[in-house]
């Protein structure tokens, strides 16, 4: 099979998957599934306009905001968990609690203690993000090579150079593979914190505009957050090709969480 | 030996009299957290309740539908998709560029249609833990040993045989680590359903206690879901290490 071949043959299911549908619902008159045309109108009118600095950048901001903080926190907590026995016993059983708790479940907890905004949300998806980065980090602390931290020594590299040059690229494909899996469950995180009554943000439109009975917004709203989904996961792997692809160092499957 | 026991207990021991110091010195407002005491006692409140466990019943229920569903689905579907060249082309692309959609965004439209009943908690799970499982499956088929599928073939092993006995069991390692992933999304999925959507069950619990500002009942609530989740992935961790062992 050529390139070109190859490439029209991928692209035939989604294409007949949108043109059926497209098909379908002119002819349906269905409102629950309005055709194209009105969903490509609605999502130019809600996201576009002013709705842009109103709902999108701030949905955002936080989900940015949340994610570099749980990030560095849990790489931080990581490299610490990793290199310090003592602690990783002690706090081991408390950590497993709560990877495995879903984040979402903590929302009404974030709710009473911090309110409805921004900063309940900011707060859960650091939460979401910090545990599945902390735990790869510190099972990546404790994947590096012995005889590396040895030559480490001998060459008399000091803790902070041994750090940045040694352990945590040596720790990297369990971080990279980490942050990838917490950056979806970051979006996620986002969407859901936005429709426990927040007063703004992309997941309080969409499902106010199902609420409302305004169809053809809520399928721009379902449509914008299936594409930051897919962006962002691409926007990822490009800066993984370019960063820790080129250095040679090739991530793994992390432990997930949702 | 002593250490492996002793430390993990004196953290749970630290986290708890940590918890119950704050809260009851008053360093943390008591309408914000509530003391450790009060959520142990609305934790016995629940376990002795009838809603409590039909709430759990119906959690576990749609979790464990969705989650078979979803696998009853993915894993014979890839098995074929990544079996064939042509199939795996045709469809794993868009399979692929659906994945890193989060099953959140069908919730609207699911809402709308079906109503907040169990088929909405079981199409969202699986919109939730199919893809993955799905393209993980076909992977697993794919990445097998050309060797033993020539083998395979000149004992003239027929297409499903080959599917069945040869593919199958050298994708079963894949599989079984994308069950545990599935089956912890699949959780967090349905208490979304039940928080969002309104569906009843766990979260549903937790909206209500929430509304109702009884806050050591939420936080036992809460405790309940992280138990579970921890009881759902030491039971997907122990397949996984069999399926590994048997390999």
């Amino acid at each position: 099979m050529s390139r070109l071949t190859g490439l029209l043959w991928q692209a035939i299911l989604p294409a007949a998957l949108i043109a059926g549908y497209q098909f379908w619902a002119v002819r349906a008159h269905n409102p629950y599934f309005p055709p194209l045309g009105a969903i490509a109108r609605e999502f130019r009118a809600t996201w576009l306009g002013p709705g842009f600095t109103e709902h999108v950048l701030p949905s955002l901001w936080n989900l940015v905001r949340g994610y570099l903080i749980g990030l560095l926190a849990g790489v931080a907590g990581g490299v610490l968990l990793g290199r310090v026995r003592v602690l990783r016993d002690l706090l081991g059983p408390l950590v497993g609690f709560f990877l495995t708790l879903p984040a979402v479940a903590l929302l009404p907890i974030f709710v009473i203690a911090l309110g409805i905004g921004a900063t309940m949300q900011v707060g859960v998806i650091v939460f979401s993000v910090f545990f599945v980065v902390l735990v790869n980090t510190t099972a990546g602390m404790r994947a590096v090579d012995a005889a590396l931290i040895d030559v480490g020594r001998a060459y008399r590299i000091g803790p902070l150079r041994r750090l940045f040059l040694l352990l945590l690229p040596a720790a990297a494909p369990y971080i990279v593979a980490a942050a990838r899996t917490a950056l979806s469950i970051a979006v996620l995180v986002m969407v859901v914190s936005e429709m426990v009554g927040a007063p703004y943000g992309i997941g309080a439109v969409t499902l106010l505009a199902q609420q409302e009975f305004q169809y053809a917004r809520m399928w721009a709203g379902m449509v914008l957050l299936a594409l930051l989904g897919y962006s962002l996961n691409a926007a990822f792997a490009l800066v993984e090709r370019f960063t820790v692809g080129r250095w040679g160092m090739v991530a793994t499957t992390g432990e997930g969480r949702s | 030996m002593i250490r492996r026991a002793v430390l993990p207990a004196l953290g749970i021991a630290g986290a708890a009299g940590l918890w119950e110091s704050a809260t009851r010195s008053g360093l943390v407002a008591p309408t914000d957290v509530p003391t450790l005491t009060s959520t142990v006692t609305a934790l016995g409140d629940l376990l002795g309740s009838v809603p409590f466990w039909v709430a759990i019943g119906d959690t576990v229920r749609s979790w464990a539908l969705g989650l078979v569903a979803s696998a009853a689905v993915a894993i014979p579907l890839g098995l074929a998709i990544g079996a064939s060249e042509r199939a795996w082309r045709f469809v794993r692309i868009p399979v692929e560029a659906l994945r890193p959609i989060p099953p959140i965004v069908i919730l609207p439209l699911a809402l709308l249609i079906l109503h907040g009943g169990i088929t909405f908690k079981i199409m969202l799970i699986m919109q939730g833990a199919l893809w993955p499982l799905l393209i993980q499956t076909s992977y697993g088929v794919r990445d097998i040993d050309r060797v033993v599928l020539d083998t395979a073939r000149s004992y003239r092993l027929g297409w499903w045989r080959r599917v069945v006995f040869v593919r199958l069991p050298a994708a079963l390692p894949i599989v079984a680590s994308a069950l545990k992933l599935a089956a912890a999304s699949a959780f967090a999925v349905a208490l979304v359903t039940e928080l969002i959507g309104g569906a009843p069950g766990l979260g549903q619990l937790l909206v209500v206690a929430a509304g109702g500002n009884d806050l050591p009942r939420v936080y036992a609530l809460t405790l309940v879901a992280g138990l579970f989740g921890l009881l759902v992935a030491a039971a997907f961790g122990a397949l996984q290490r069999r399926v590994a062992q048997t390999r």
